[in-house]
């Protein structure tokens, strides 16, 4: 784990998102748990060095973000929304998905289950622990149920897939002008450093360059239904190159997706 | 305590409020405290026997909801608004409050102190225990920051003072349109059994009841108004006579009526 400030570590290595750890007075807070068992595990123990863990924070419902719960103690917080979607989780996804991703980690132990959060937001909470605020924030982007995690005392904040750095963004089940909108919230939260979902630890000056990307995104999608393109046409022929320089376009099943996303966002806007 | 459903029990004599248990697989969650710290303490003794405290609600910022919290372990869950008041709080004016209305608990003991909450919602927030399903939803009225905790397991809705029984409501802090309004909301509620911040459990048919009250209050100022009286003139001639005949005269009653009035000439003529 990286230690980014007086008392933030944030480990990504061994998660498939940003893990992070914020040390209070009175034991730690978890942002987001790593997907691989074994991984979390490891974490877990790192984690343990540094006090109990009285709350762990889901960012988001997305399996990279939230698998690794069941590795850690005290109160699991997510949205309502992430909640709902981790009770309708199987062990089979987590399967197919590491199958996909990393398949030496198979097979799943038995240890291994998805863990009903204990309390959940649906627009805003604040946990107060040792010294500490941490600031619930629903920001509905990437998914309706993003949650961004703003710690003023340290002057950070955790954003979820809201932000990703050096990373294709996922517009899957997304809404991309609410994505717009919460690009503009972090833009007034008095912070530092910047903890994304994927990739380093960035500031706030990348608030505007994802609103670039999303933006991108959608206007490039926008001038091929303007130019008539069917949605296949425009997933076989739209790339994103530009728009994320250095990022590799080699999954183009993710542009593939991203595209089919915003293609059917923006027709169903025009009617 | 007296038990009123298989899961929930309500202490409303040794508490200045209702003080609610609920008790799940996984241990039990407090809604309201007793303010007198004796009686807290004696109600934290009963409510041990019943399982391990894991949270306690607040359900408005006022002291004889609030009080008794540092005597109750477990994790403390109000509305923002309600933990800048307790921060906001001094033993001192606990002192005042106590000397008004129960001398004989003086002084207060030096185990006595405000306890921050742990977790604060603004708008709705949801509690999973044991089986159990903790609702709170910010409904303001008698104050910005009302919570109702509804149960839906145990068909059950603890109120706030949004709803008395046979006592009179206070509007001191209160934001009258917006108390209609949340009355509206508790009605679509799928409750039995309603527990109102002060006075006797009852059922759905309190929040009829108490808008009409409300309504009544509001409309009796309104008239004051209307015919030209000076605020003194209304604090003076208005008096709520129908509204509250049920209830015994004394100087408590006489006391809040004015305070009553007074917030709503200022609430009406704004």
């Amino acid at each position: 784990m990286e230690k980014i400030t007086a008392n933030v570590y944030v480990e990504n290595k061994l998660s498939m998102c940003n893990s992070s750890v914020v040390v209070t007075k009175d034991g730690v807070v978890v942002i987001d748990t790593p997907m691989i068992p074994a991984n979390a595990k490891k974490i877990a123990a790192e984690i343990a060095k540094l006090g109990p863990v009285r709350y762990v924070i889901n960012t988001e419902p997305h399996v990279d973000h939230i698998s690794g719960d069941c590795y850690f103690g005290g109160k699991l917080i997510t949205h309502e929304g992430t909640r709902d979607a981790i009770l309708a989780s199987k062990v089979k996804d987590l399967e197919n998905m590491l199958k996909m991703m990393a398949p030496d980690s198979l097979p799943i132990p038995d240890d291994f289950h998805y863990r009903p959060p204990d309390i959940t937001l649906t627009e805003r909470m604040t946990l107060y622990l040792g010294d500490h605020t941490f600031q619930l924030i629903s920001m509905p982007g990437h998914t309706p149920f993003q949650v961004a995690v703003y710690v003023p005392e340290e002057r950070i904040v955790f954003t979820s897939d809201n932000v990703v750095v050096g990373n294709m963004p996922f517009f899957g089940p997304s809404i991309p002008n609410e994505w717009l909108k919460s690009l503009k919230e972090y833009e007034k939260l008095d912070v530092t450093k910047v903890v994304p979902g994927h990739g380093p630890v960035t500031d706030k000056s990348y608030f505007q360059k994802m609103y670039k990307i999303v933006k991108g995104c959608l206007d490039v999608v926008k001038a091929a239904i303007d130019k008539g393109m069917s949605l296949e046409e425009a997933q076989e022929k739209v790339s994103f190159a530009e728009i994320l320089p250095g990022v590799p376009e080699h999954v183009k099943g993710v542009t593939r997706m991203n595209v089919g996303r915003l293609y059917e966002y923006l027709k169903n806007k025009e009617k | 305590m007296k038990k009123i459903s298989k899961n929930v029990y309500v202490e409303s004599i040794l508490s200045r409020c209702n003080t609610s248990v609920v008790v799940t697989k996984e241990g039990v969650v407090v809604i309201d405290t007793p303010m007198i710290p004796a009686n807290a303490k004696k109600v934290v003794g009963e409510i041990a026997k019943l399982g391990p405290v894991k949270y306690v609600i607040n359900t408005e910022p006022h002291g004889d909801h609030t009080s008794g919290d540092c005597y109750l372990g477990g994790t403390l869950v109000t509305h923002e608004g309600t933990r800048e008041a307790i921060l906001a709080s001094k033993v001192k004016d606990f002192e005042g409050m106590l000397k008004m209305m129960s001398p004989e608990s003086l002084p207060v003991p030096d185990d006595f102190h405000y306890r921050a909450p742990d977790i604060t919602l603004s708008e709705r927030l949801t509690i999973y225990l044991g089986g159990h399903t903790f609702k709170l939803i910010n409904l303001p009225g008698h104050s910005p920051y009302q919570v109702a905790v509804y149960c839906p397991e145990e068909r059950i809705v603890f109120t706030s003072d949004n709803v008395v029984v046979e006592d009179m409501p206070y509007f001191h802090q209160a934001l009258p349109d917006r108390w209609l309004e949340s009355l509206k909301e508790y009605e679509k509620m799928d409750v039995d059994t309603v527990v109102p911040g002060h006075g006797g459990v009852t059922d759905k048919s309190a929040f009829k009841r108490m808008a009409k009250t409300i309504k009544d209050c509001l409309d009796e100022v309104q008239g004051a108004i209307d015919k030209g009286m000076s605020l003194k003139e209304a604090q003076e001639k208005v008096v709520f006579k129908s509204i509250f005949a049920h209830l015994p005269d004394n100087d408590r009653k006489t006391m809040v009526i004015r305070m009553n009035v007074t917030r709503l000439y200022e609430y009406l003529k704004k």
